[in-house]
């Protein structure tokens, strides 16, 4: 800070303008360094790894993040239930927990399970030092931020669809929607009648998922049409992120029916 | 098998239609992206296809849009290379697919070795852990396997393997060839029905189409009581299948047919062919092609024979059907041309082959037909609405058409139809009406004038249930029951098959008739899983309404219920009850659909 308010003051003394532009310098709080995660402690503990497995051969034990770890020469592969060495290798897509010598960086027990373990460190965030690569690390500039509808994935979202009909539509015919998902069967999702020109229907759908659909009145006879009588291409349907989603939409003409 | 099997559970007594929708949400969605590439070039969007993949044992999750393979793996990538490993995993949804465990990759740039393999077809990039000599990161580019990209960062779930341990398979078999956009066809196909309750047997291998095209869906077989469907054969562009069917209405109940799609562009090409196991056989050609935005042909034809096997036919008739629409201001136009032939086959000296249900008629009519429509219009600020709809049909025979003797007929016609909106009612309902009004003009002569004027009142009255009460006018004449018989639209009667004589149905036997049905419907839906509706009618219909001959049942309730089975599957069931009307109780149909969402 002193420095630049000598300089500040310098310029100035020199009739520079641009000195006035300068900011007023503002005091910085100190800011505690951050751990030093590839620093290791003085006195090493082991490290419990967990993660999902997708391969264990040729002396390393590798995950589904795609790091791998070096196997000690007789490392022991355990259940992690009874606690007994593995009958058999071990197949990918099970969970382990894997004891981490932390002075020699490899991996000295594994305990397998067909359930997540949550006991440990994920190896995401395990020192790199410990993670085995070869090539030194290259940043992906086509690795994005993933795009906010997609941010609940994991859920569901009660979709409802409100159709309008063609008023020569007969009162006495149903309204079936078909989809993509339904293998475009005309009879896939029958939808309920609301007044005279209007159907509706509730779906929960999986959240990130995307369907095509189209609505007929049970036939591929009866399909809708667009405006010209010309087969219309399916409307697209991405469910976005949100407890709710309302559609509303109408079909204009029905192909057997003028 | 993708679409219908019917449950063996109807009773025999009862005529069914049953129709089983196995799980199908190929789009579903898949594992929880932590990165995300950036958008696909257009370059890219061409998915690269097809994969082949062989194993100790295959399975498709349906409601997941997942294939899991174990045991040996051995995967065939677009560009030749081959990938073996302990585990593949291919999520249809993310249009990826991952080789895990003990993984070669042999290409041409020579074979290594590693633990892991992915491959984010969407994007063209191959993700690869090598273990020698030492454990790596390297990324391909457009399978150029020869120039890794060492060390390259990768997306997070690049490897991760979908925990699948509480689904059930939906197909199970040793081998899969998979077009991620379009289509999976297993080999052999083992079927998981009723929530892992039932398997089948090992089956022919089976095309599973999950398309977005909703062209692979036409339907060109004529219906059925009940249908079966098996994927045979398919490709991006086309889908072969068999048909199982049951039709109470035909001499024999049970048969097989044929269907073969075609897609292309905005096109399509579906031909089927049905009983094609017995003598009595219905041959369909659908086409259609999207000429411009506004623009677009469709032909249908349908060829009905009388032949064992494929031998000579007894008797041979059908009809070819052209129409080309063409949009415009605010309006649209149909030219639709039909030919049709009483008999394809040359007179037989007897005059009949043999046998008086085999005659032969010489009839042959071109018919033509040219109509305008009319878009709905608004009547100002009113909220009411109008549609219009005109045009001219001619009807050529050398021997006569129908009964009339005539050589040529001309129809001129003209239809309007007025709508409301929705006005408010008392006690916070809605209303609305249609009327439309159609008359043609035959130089028969006849005139032929259908009425039908639609109200309704609505109410919603909790959330979760709505009650609509109906009134529907329908009412006919016409001075002669002379009209013109053809499948043509543009003609101005009532087409095939809706109408078997060309006139109004409601007339039925008559030549002036009135149905006015009362109807009152309650729709319960408290959730998307149970949905109920019941309808109770009146129907007064006049001159004379004669059970089994004349106007609809006097008095109907019908009922349906819609309720979730399983995650993906949903029940439908349907039916009516008529009060004894002409001997009539139950309805002949009762259906039951089970279908995916």
């Amino acid at each position: 800070m002193l420095v630049s308010i000598i300089a500040a003051i310098a310029c100035i003394g020199f009739g520079d303008a641009r000195a006035l532009a300068l900011p007023t310098p503002i005091p910085q709080a100190s800011q505690t360094p951050p751990p030093d995660v590839s620093a290791p402690s003085p006195t090493p503990l082991p490290l419990l790894v967990n993660g999902q497995v997708i391969d264990i051969e040729r002396g390393f034990i590798v995950f589904t993040t795609g790091d791998a770890l070096r196997l000690a020469p007789g490392a022991q592969l355990l259940d992690d239930t009874s606690g007994k060495p593995l009958a058999s290798t071990p197949l990918p897509g099970m969970f382990a927990a894997a004891t981490l010598d932390a002075t020699s960086g490899l991996v000295t027990t594994v305990r397998f399970s067909h359930k997540p373990i949550e006991r440990g460190t994920a190896v995401a965030q395990i020192p790199r030092q410990y993670v085995v690569q070869a090539s030194t690390p290259v940043p992906n500039p086509e690795l994005a931020p993933p795009p906010a509808k997609y941010h609940s994935l994991s859920g569901e979202t009660l979709v409802r669809i409100v159709v309008e009909v063609p008023p020569n539509t007969p009162f006495t015919d149903d309204v079936f929607m078909t989809t993509d998902t339904g293998g475009w069967n005309p009879q896939a999702v029958k939808m309920q009648r609301q007044d005279a020109l209007h159907f509706f229907i509730e779906l929960r759908l999986r959240t990130g998922s995307e369907f095509h659909y189209l609505f007929t009145r049970g036939s591929w006879n009866s399909a809708e049409r667009d405006r010209n009588g010309l087969e219309r291409a399916p409307r697209d349907l991405v469910i976005e992120g949100s407890d709710l989603l309302s559609i509303d939409t109408t079909v204009y003409r029905w192909a057997d029916l003028p | 098998m993708r679409a219908r099997i019917a449950p063996a559970c109807v009773g025999a007594v009862v005529s069914f239609t049953c129709t089983l929708l196995f799980p199908a949400l190929a789009h579903a969605a898949g594992e929880p992206l932590e990165q995300h590439a950036a958008p696909p070039t257009a370059a890219a969007s061409q998915l690269p296809a097809p994969i082949r993949v062989s194993a100790s044992r295959v399975e498709y999750y349906g409601d997941q849009a997942l294939i899991v393979a174990r045991g040996d793996v051995r995967l065939i990538e677009p560009d030749g290379s081959v990938v073996r490993g302990d585990v593949f995993v291919m999520n249809l949804a993310l249009r990826r697919l991952l080789v895990a465990g003990h993984v070669s990759l042999q290409s041409p740039a020579g074979e290594i070795a590693g633990a892991a393999f992915a491959d984010f077809l969407v994007f063209r990039r191959q993700y690869f852990v090598p273990l020698e000599p030492d454990a790596d990161r390297w990324t391909f580019f457009d399978y150029d396997y020869a120039q890794p990209k060492k060390g390259r960062q990768m997306p997070g779930d690049a490897f991760s393997i979908p925990d699948v341990s509480a689904s059930k398979p939906y197909i199970v078999g040793k081998a899969v060839t998979i077009d991620p956009s379009t289509y999976l066809r297993m080999t052999p196909a083992t079927f998981v029905l009723l929530d892992g309750a039932l398997w089948t047997i090992p089956l022919p291998p089976y095309t599973y189409n999950f398309s977005s095209n909703p062209h692979f869906g036409v339907n060109a077989l004529p219906g059925a009581s009940f249908d079966v469907p098996y994927n045979v054969a398919g490709s991006p562009v086309s889908l072969d299948a068999i048909h199982f069917r049951y039709d109470q209405t035909l001499p024999v109940t049970t048969y097989w047919a044929l269907e073969h799609h075609t897609v292309f562009g905005q096109g399509y090409v579906v031909a089927s062919l049905s009983p094609a196991s017995e003598p009595p056989k219905q041959w369909n050609v659908l086409t259609y092609d999207r000429l411009s935005p506004d623009s677009a042909l469709r032909l249908n034809t349908q060829l009905f024979t009388y032949q064992s096997g494929l031998s000579q036919p007894l008797s041979s008739s059908g009809y070819a059907d052209m129409q080309y629409n063409q949009g415009i201001r605010q309006s649209a136009l149909l030219v639709d041309l039909t030919q049709s032939y009483a008999s394809l086959l040359a007179q037989p000296a007897l005059g009949f082959y043999g046998d008086p249900s085999h005659p032969w008629i010489p009839n042959h009519p071109f018919d033509a037909g040219f109509q305008w429509q009319g878009y709905q219009q608004h009547v100002g600020h009113t909220g009411f609405a109008y549609r219009l709809t005109t045009g001219y049909g001619d009807s050529h025979d050398g021997y006569g058409i129908d009964a009339s003797g005539q050589q040529q007929v001309s129809s001129y016609y003209g239809a309007a139809s007025l709508f409301t909106p929705t006005i408010p009612g008392p006690f916070k309902t809605g209303i609305n009406a249609a009327y439309t009004i159609t008359q043609t003009y035959l130089s028969f002569p006849n005139i032929v004038q259908e009425q039908i004027t639609t109200a309704t009142i609505s109410r919603r009255v909790t959330r979760s249930i709505v009650i609509i009460g109906s009134d529907v006018v329908t009412s006919a004449t016409s001075r002669t029951d002379f009209s013109i018989v053809t499948p043509n639209q543009a003609m101005g009667v009532v087409p095939l098959p809706n109408s078997t004589n060309g006139l109004p149905v409601v007339l039925g036997p008559f030549l002036r008739a009135t149905d006015r049905a009362y109807g009152l419907t309650t729709v319960w839906t408290p959730s998307p899983e149970f949905q109920f509706s019941m309808a109770a009618t009146q129907s007064n219909y006049s001159p004379q309404q004669i059970p089994n001959l004349a106007g609809p049942p006097r008095y109907q309730i019908s009922g349906d219920v819609r309720m979730r089975l399983t995650r993906v599957l949903f029940l439908d069931a349907q039916r009516a009850y008529f009060f004894n009307w002409g001997g009539q109780t139950w309805s002949p149909h009762f259906q039951i659909l089970i279908t995916s969402q």
